[in-house]
């Protein structure tokens, strides 16, 4: 561009955008004095705008651009003004007149504030204290969704914009001026693994988000906040947003893996105790098939000497009738517990595992 | 700090920072970073302690949490032997990532040891990951101090 030929700039500027209503153009002299106004002033200040008044007496916020000293061009940081959004192109040719362009983009911030919102599902905060830094946000108010927004200037300086939401002005003043990558990382360790991400995103130019995982600060005892960095861009500016997680959003997912790990842990010491419980049973049933086993030869024994006695018919003549009852009851009794012993010793073994089976043929016809 | 879910991670961390241990398990979602100042040698050395989310289905470590890492801790759990398994799994990403730099294998939770899974064999097959293994207990504070210098001193050769 030949910033010596006035219609250039003028063609140049205007080209930039294509609604005429919504923009506009001042002239100043080196000093700001407004020389010329183009476009639809009515638009964008509720006073009259007039050639011969300074252009910084209709919007301050320029007042750091003048008196001109040298030739330049310069998109300024988006402003939020009068409720409006606008867009600012700032360009001072050889003469060190400046030609300003402004233009409104108050529906384009709208949208990106919708789309940001409904992304993130926000809560809105209605306790954060105010406070402005140098430079506005171009995405309005996002101070009251507990995010604290910078633009990433070429030399990977990070600058705050707009209003400071109240955690981070409480924990974090260090980081509210401009600040280079360094001390950025300083306070945010986590962001060193989140700027190279944010970074490949930033040469995309997308106007979408691009959001960190949650990491942990404790800035103060046992104050724990957690938080997620996300980069975006806008008019081809870069910015670092971070966002302070609340008990209404974040710990939603924090609350499910708890719960989902306690869950886990107790399933574990469940197994555990099962196994332990397992083993418990495999003793006991050893326990009950050794004893079994080891009763069944001196209950046969008696068995045996009852079955011996009740056959010598010597010894049963010169006993009496109620003592062969009893020596035949005794016999019964035996015999019954030597055979619940057996199934003792059956049942043991079959919970150990180990059965055998005694193979028999029988005729179903006579 | 890298290691499965509930191994004692954040309860070292805060062990050797604070000095503090709580019986309540809260998980870490995401990445909690602390700063530890120690005198080794007549030298100052600051250590960064990036205690990274525990490994399981719900969270991944990702290698982007790894690269610029001078050295780091897989903590096991020794009353839960499955930590053995992702121990070693992240052990294998960190070698892949960065390389072989220097590490420490923790067993954790040695207060507990009437109820340890992870067995004296177990420990014996660790050894062949050829690094320092040592128990500790971020409960009774017992070697954590002695964890953490002798990782620094194996990270400033």
């Amino acid at each position: 561009m030949d910033n010596d030929n006035p219609k250039n700039i003028i063609e140049f500027l205007f080209a930039q955008r294509a609604d005429a209503n919504k923009e506009l153009l001042i002239r100043t002299n080196p000093a700001g004095i407004i020389l010329e106004i183009i476009g639809n002033p009515r638009h964008f200040s509720r006073t009259n705008l007039k050639p011969d008044m300074p252009v910084t007496g209709y919007f301050p916020f320029l007042n750091t651009f003048f008196p001109v000293t040298k030739a330049k061009q310069t998109s300024l940081p988006r402003v939020n003004w009068e409720k409006l959004y606008m867009d600012m192109q700032l360009v001072c040719d050889q003469n060190l007149e400046s030609w300003i362009l402004f233009s409104d983009v108050t529906e384009e911030v709208n949208e990106v504030e919708e789309n940001i919102q409904h992304d993130n599902d926000f809560t809105l905060k209605h306790n954060s204290k105010i406070k402005h830094f140098s430079f506005d946000n171009p995405f309005g108010d996002l101070n009251l969704f507990d995010i604290v927004t910078f633009l990433k200037t070429k030399e990977d300086k990070f600058v705050p914009l707009g209003i400071i939401p109240s955690w981070f002005e409480q924990y974090f003043p260090q980081l509210i001026s401009t600040k280079s990558t360094e001390d950025l990382l300083e306070t945010f360790p986590y962001l060193e693994v989140f700027l190279p991400h944010a970074k490949s995103f930033w040469e995309t130019k997308k106007e979408s988000l691009s959001g960190s995982d949650m990491w942990i600060e404790n800035p103060v005892g046992e104050i724990e906040l957690h938080l997620r960095a996300f980069a975006t861009n806008k008019n081809e500016n870069n910015y670092l947003l971070i966002r302070l997680l609340d008990h209404d959003d974040i710990p939603v997912s924090q609350r499910t893996i708890q719960k989902a790990r306690e869950h886990q842990l107790l399933y574990e010491k469940l197994k555990k105790a099962e196994k332990k419980l397992q083993q418990l049973l495999y003793y006991k049933d050893k326990f009950v098939s050794i004893v079994s086993h080891d009763l069944r030869s001196p209950m046969a024994s008696v068995v045996s000497i009852a079955e011996m006695l009740l056959t010598d018919q010597q010894l049963l003549s010169t006993m009496s009738d109620f003592n062969r009852e009893i020596m035949q009851s005794m016999k019964e009794e035996l015999l019954r517990l030597l055979e619940y012993n057996d199934r003792l010793y059956h049942w043991a073994n079959l919970e150990l595992g180990i059965s055998n089976s005694n193979r028999k043929k029988y005729r179903l016809t006579s | 700090m890298l290691g499965t879910f509930a191994v004692g991670k954040t309860s070292l961390v805060q062990r050797f920072v604070n000095s503090i241990f709580s019986e309540k398990y809260h998980t870490t979602i995401g990445v909690k970073i602390d700063q530890k100042k120690i005198e080794l040698d007549e030298n100052e050395v600051t250590l960064m302690l990036w205690d990274i989310h525990g490994e399981d289905e719900f969270q991944k470590v990702k290698p982007a949490y790894i690269l610029g890492s001078s050295g780091y801790f897989i903590v096991l759990d020794g009353t839960r032997r499955n930590t053995i398994e992702v121990g070693l799994k992240l052990q294998k990403l960190v070698e892949n990532t960065v390389g072989k730099i220097p590490f420490v294998l923790l067993i954790n939770k040695v207060d507990l040891k009437e109820h340890w899974e992870i067995t004296d064999e177990d420990i014996e097959r660790l050894k062949a990951l050829n690094t320092d293994i040592i128990l500790t207990s971020a409960k009774t504070g017992d070697a954590v101090e002695e964890a953490f210098l002798k990782l620094t001193r194996k990270m400033l050769k």
